[in-house]
């Protein structure tokens, strides 16, 4: 067992490290003494703990124990939203009296919203405070967009040499909507509780005729810019009108036992899209939403060839990613680069895709996907676990000439690349299109594919689909592992189960070991 | 002149545009934009009825415009796009699509090649005439391929409009060109839109300097008409530029409107030459920016 985070009010520990989202074996909880019941997932949270105060912690299986001590923090001072007038009555609009209590947080502070139902437009975090939700807190946001402030994406320097961003939207410094809990430049904040933060965005108009941008494009529920030493602790955040966690260009993260949740026919609402960050970790969060679960971004080209800041340094674990388009993806907006990102020990089920990289042509030549390994990951129902795609359809022009181009381009600025791969210890059953679509460029293909001791096996009725969304690929069923302009392929100690004809599907590809 | 009477000026022209019996002209063009904008910043039903009546005599059912057009340069029909896309927009009829389907088979082939101050006058008026339409048939109706070519168009003219000795008007016709093409551009395709915004920024305050610089136009009013079409087409850019977003309102917005408010003491009422006529509709799209800037 191992401590992952106290706070003066919560913890969260890593209990089974050979688990994945589960624990092995589930284990009995005593704090101080007292039961805590049964826990069953391998990272968990406690809350409404004292500040300030020695605990032990025993993890029992059967007649063993394994035990831990750890000692919580100082607390200063403790606001109580509702004495700044806040209601929670799940009518009255709550947004003033939120935002002053954050605001008036002192240092080392905490603002503490209680059970009720809070309904509230966007609110601005504050630096070095703990924002916590009780159980059956709710921020319920407003569905009006006309009462949401607007981050402008660009604005000149006075002199017209320099530019400060501001909003965000698909990698481009465009104007949104400010969000939920939005963070500008602040520092050492811990968002923790059991509490809810719920989007309503069926309840407005945030996902009629989506792409439109009305006014300016739609906000997320979390957005961070420029922020250090966040953590984000059991909340559940639902029905985002867009991507639901969505920071930018920040560094030291942890988010545990945390929540996504959106239906599977919600457009755009991706359940977290760290983009140019650096050093962030995911424990035990869960992800039930309508697009990728995790999207790891770095910009589009304008970001990435002026700032060339990469989504690096990147831990997801003991997860657990319940169908989505993709369970983890890298990009499409990568121009800033993607590098040094491990998955390991967790569970996806009814992705359409287990590991994607997408890219395309014009993200540039910062756009570099390199050293991204999956290990020890368990796949069920996961209609194509592997899929690269460097002729990914998106944007206006995705289906271009440009873009779609299956004959030699020259390679230039726009060009971007992907680098290592590396699938290791993977379980995937019930698959359906293939085990692998991989499809780089002919003027620059992709680096390195290694596959080592994973088994992939088939549903008997599977579906086909297309496993990659570029032009002419055409939908597919029990294929094993397909390539186009690959460098180098490795297979070591991996099986195929049900494949229909050919396990292995090679064309324009460089060296192929297998053993 | 009062701004009613600057309206009034406007109605007159619009009528006498209706009622005219000369041969059509590149200046038609011309017109055909500003009492576009004129009705995009009043909403008066005159204007929009003076662009569609003139587009539905013209324009067959199956999208073909019938009607030469002279004045030299490359373009002719072409130069109609920005208003055969205005009546698509107005009145979803098929011949207005089929018209810009059939415009853009010539006009989507976008000249490349470095601009120089020996073609900057033919360029910026191509740029000014028929930019706009390619970003907006681009994006809105056709494949967002252009993008990029409109944006390397508008770059390779950078060198040419930074010299001291291109004449106003003609930095006047390119920055007319840039904030019209910006305001129809994919804003998505953020690179390139981005190209425009920063060349706007960069040939508004080189306009602003030399406005400055030669005292002219702020403190008496330019004396010929192309002189007069080009300052209304700067002030008409900045304050356009303003109202996208592109320029920052407190260093352009008053200026723009203090250059306006002295091209309107000597509307080029009466003009009957291409210059005069072009400087007249010059200054009518300029009072439909102003328009709008009062009103936000």
């Amino acid at each position: 067992m191992k401590c992952l985070f106290v706070s003066a009010r919560s913890c969260a520990f890593l209990l089974d490290e050979a688990g994945d989202y589960y624990a092995q074996t589930p284990r009995r909880l005593v704090l101080n003494g007292e039961s805590l019941g049964e826990e069953e997932r391998a990272v968990f949270s406690l809350f409404d703990l004292w500040p300030d105060t020695d605990y032990t912690l025993e993890a029992w299986l059967g007649d063993e124990k394994e035990t831990l001590t750890f000692r919580t923090p100082k607390e200063f001072c403790t606001l109580n939203v509702k004495r700044f007038g806040a209601k929670g009555d799940g009518e009255n609009d709550d947004t003033a009296a939120l935002q002053a209590a954050i605001l008036s947080c002192p240092d080392g502070g905490r603002v503490l919203i209680p059970n009720g139902k809070y309904v509230t437009g966007p609110l601005f975090l504050k630096s070095h405070l703990t924002l916590e939700f009780k159980k059956g807190a709710q921020l319920l946001l407003k569905t009006d967009r006309a009462q949401f402030p607007i981050l402008p994406g660009m604005t000149r320097s006075t002199d017209e040499q320099d530019e400060y961003l501001l909003g965000s939207w698909e990698g481009n410094p465009l104007s949104s909507f400010a969000s939920a809990l939005t963070g500008i430049g602040v520092e050492d904040v811990r968002l923790i509780g059991e509490g809810i933060v719920d989007g309503r965005a069926q309840e407005g108009d945030w996902w009629v005729r989506p792409k439109e941008m009305r006014g300016a494009f739609r906000p997320r529920l979390f957005y961070l810019k420029d922020c250090r030493d966040i953590t984000v602790q059991g909340l559940t955040f639902r029905n985002s009108p867009a991507w639901n966690l969505h920071p930018t260009f920040s560094e030291n993260l942890t988010f545990l036992n945390v929540r996504v949740e959106a239906p599977a026919d919600s457009p755009n609402t991706d359940g977290f899209d760290p983009e140019s960050c650096r050093r962030i970790r995911m424990y035990g969060t869960v992800f039930s939403v309508g697009d990728d679960c995790i999207a790891i971004k770095a910009g589009k080209i304008y970001m990435g060839m002026k700032y060339h800041v990469p989504c690096e340094d990147i831990e997801i674990a003991y997860c657990c990613m319940l169908d989505g388009h993709g369970g983890v993806t890298v990009g499409s907006e990568m121009a800033g680069g993607v590098r040094n990102v491990r998955v390991h020990h967790c569970f996806m089920r009814g992705n359409d895709r287990g590991l994607r990289i997408k890219t395309r042509r014009g993200r540039g030549k910062y756009a570099v996907a390199d050293d991204i390994a999956f290990s020890d990951v368990r796949m069920e129902g996961v209609r194509a676990p592997l899929v690269v795609n460097a002729m990914y359809f998106c944007d206006p022009d995705g289906k271009t000439d440009f873009v779609q181009s299956r004959e030699k381009q020259p390679v230039d600025d726009t060009t971007p690349s992907i680098g290592s791969i590396r699938f290791e210890s993977v379980r995937a059953s019930g698959c359906e299109a293939c085990v692998g679509y991989i499809l780089g460029l002919p003027e620059r293909p992709v680096g390195q594919i290694l596959i080592r001791d994973s088994v992939f096996s088939f549903r008997p009725d599977a579906r086909p689909m297309p496993p990659a969304m570029a032009s002419g690929v055409e939908a597919c069923s029990r294929r094993g592992l397909i390539a186009r302009f690959v460098d180098s392929i490795t297979l070591k100690n991996t099986r195929f189960e049900g494949v229909e004809g050919k396990e292995l599907d090679l064309e324009d590809c460089g060296k192929l070991e297998q053993m | 002149m009062r701004l009613i009477d600057l309206n009034v000026f406007a109605e007159k022209s619009a009528r006498e545009f209706a009622a005219g019996r000369s041969a059509p002209s590149l200046t038609d063009a011309w017109a055909l934009r500003a009492f576009a904008a004129l009705y995009q910043a009043d909403g008066k039903p005159q204007f929009r009825e003076t662009v569609l009546s003139w587009l539905e005599k013209r324009v067959s059912r199956d999208g073909k415009i019938d009607l030469p057009m002279g004045d030299g340069g490359g373009y002719k029909k072409e130069a109609l796009g920005a208003a055969i896309l205005f009546a698509d927009r107005e009145t979803q009829d098929a011949r207005y699509r089929l018209a810009a389907d059939q415009l853009m088979e010539t006009a989507g082939n976008i000249p490349s090649g470095q601009i120089d101050e020996s073609t900057a006058a033919f360029s910026m008026e191509e740029a000014f005439l028929l930019m706009p339409f390619r970003a907006e048939y681009d994006a809105r109706l056709g494949t967002k391929q252009l993008a990029r070519f409109i944006a390397a168009r508008f770059l390779s003219c950078r060198k040419a409009l930074t010299l001291e000795s291109l004449p106003l008007p003609i930095l006047g016709l390119y920055l007319s060109a840039l904030s019209d093409t910006l305001e129809k551009m994919e804003i998505q395709l953020y690179e390139h839109y981005r190209a425009l915004a920063d060349l706007l920024t960069e040939a508004a305050g080189l306009a602003l300097r030399r406005w400055e610089a030669q005292s002219g136009l702020l403190d008496a009013p330019p004396q010929n008409a192309p002189a007069l079409g080009g300052c209304a087409l700067t002030a008409y850019a900045l304050m356009k530029g303003v109202r996208l977003g592109a320029l920052d309102e407190e260093k352009y917005l008053k200026k723009a409107q203090l250059a306006f408010g002295r091209l309107m003491d000597i509307l080029p009422d009466g003009a009957d030459d291409p210059q005069g006529k072009k400087a007249k509709y010059a200054c009518l799209m300029a009072l439909a920016e102003e328009g709008r800037a009062q009103k936000e």
